[in-house]
């Protein structure tokens, strides 16, 4: 790819898995992204996209695994796996913390995926040469 | 920067409006330019004879009518999606400006960042 420039991507995931198939088309846009040579920075999982964070998942036995595929990804090539903290709470989904905070009695949220705000999305769209969306 | 949030979905049977309001209202925050637009079933959000009530929700249109106190004021609605349900501009709230289908082209075309709900 003698010549082109790297880019800088953000995803954001909307769909939940296994339900859709967003997160996943997601994963291997990264991974033919960082193949390419260009950069992911931030997978933001948004609305029902935040059920890729859930450790719960239990997949078919042919089925990929798609919330240790992003955490194995992310953790090797340093990127961000950011799940919005609001929609998440709606949908059942939430760290230690909400959990002490909010009198919950468990907590399912997988190791390498982090609960921020709408913050995070703003942000990465302003660091990012582009903001790709999965699962509309 | 640009950020143009797309409802398509009417209210009460899912809460994807109601959540697209959460981020428009948290975007807000971050003073860039934003922009709010109704097309298909999502021109149902805007009607101003709606009760949520009715179902145990909150009204829909009160959010969206409240979002210029909130320095949101870019809220547009799709015209032909309008004429397609049988709706005039006079059922919506006031503070909507109806779109054209090239505008809608254009107005996307503008975006760093759109969302669909």
């Amino acid at each position: 790819m003698a010549g082109a420039r790297q880019v800088i991507f953000s995803l954001v995931v909307q769909a939940a898995p296994p339900v859709h198939q967003g997160a996943e088309t997601a994963y291997r846009f990264a991974r033919a992204a960082l193949a390419s040579g260009h950069r992911v920075r931030r997978v933001f999982f948004y609305a029902d996209g935040v059920h890729a964070g859930n450790a719960l998942l239990m997949p078919w036995q042919d089925a990929i695994d798609i919330s240790s595929r992003w955490r194995l990804l992310a953790d090797r090539e340093g990127i961000d796996l950011v799940v919005c903290i609001g929609t998440a709470a709606r949908r059942g989904l939430i760290d230690e913390t909400e959990a002490k905070r909010n009198d919950k009695s468990a907590f399912n949220l997988g190791a390498g995926f982090a609960l921020s705000g709408l913050g995070q999305l703003v942000g990465a769209a302003l660091e990012s040469d582009r903001l790709i969306t999965f699962g509309c | 920067m640009r950020l143009l949030f797309i409802v398509r979905t009417a209210p009460y049977g899912t809460i994807r409006g109601r959540e697209a309001l959460d981020a428009v209202l948290a975007a807000s925050a971050f003073e860039q330019e934003i922009s709010l637009l109704y097309l298909d079933d999502g021109i149902f959000q805007l009607l101003v004879r709606q009760d949520g009530a009715a179902v145990g929700q909150k009204t829909a249109s009160g959010p969206i009518a409240a979002l210029p106190h909130f320095d949101v004021d870019r809220i547009f609605g799709g015209a032909y999606d309008l004429c397609k349900r049988g709706l005039r501009v006079e059922d919506l709230i006031p503070g909507v400006q109806l779109l054209e289908n090239e505008e809608i082209g254009a107005l996307i075309a503008k975006q760093d960042l759109v969302l669909s709900f």
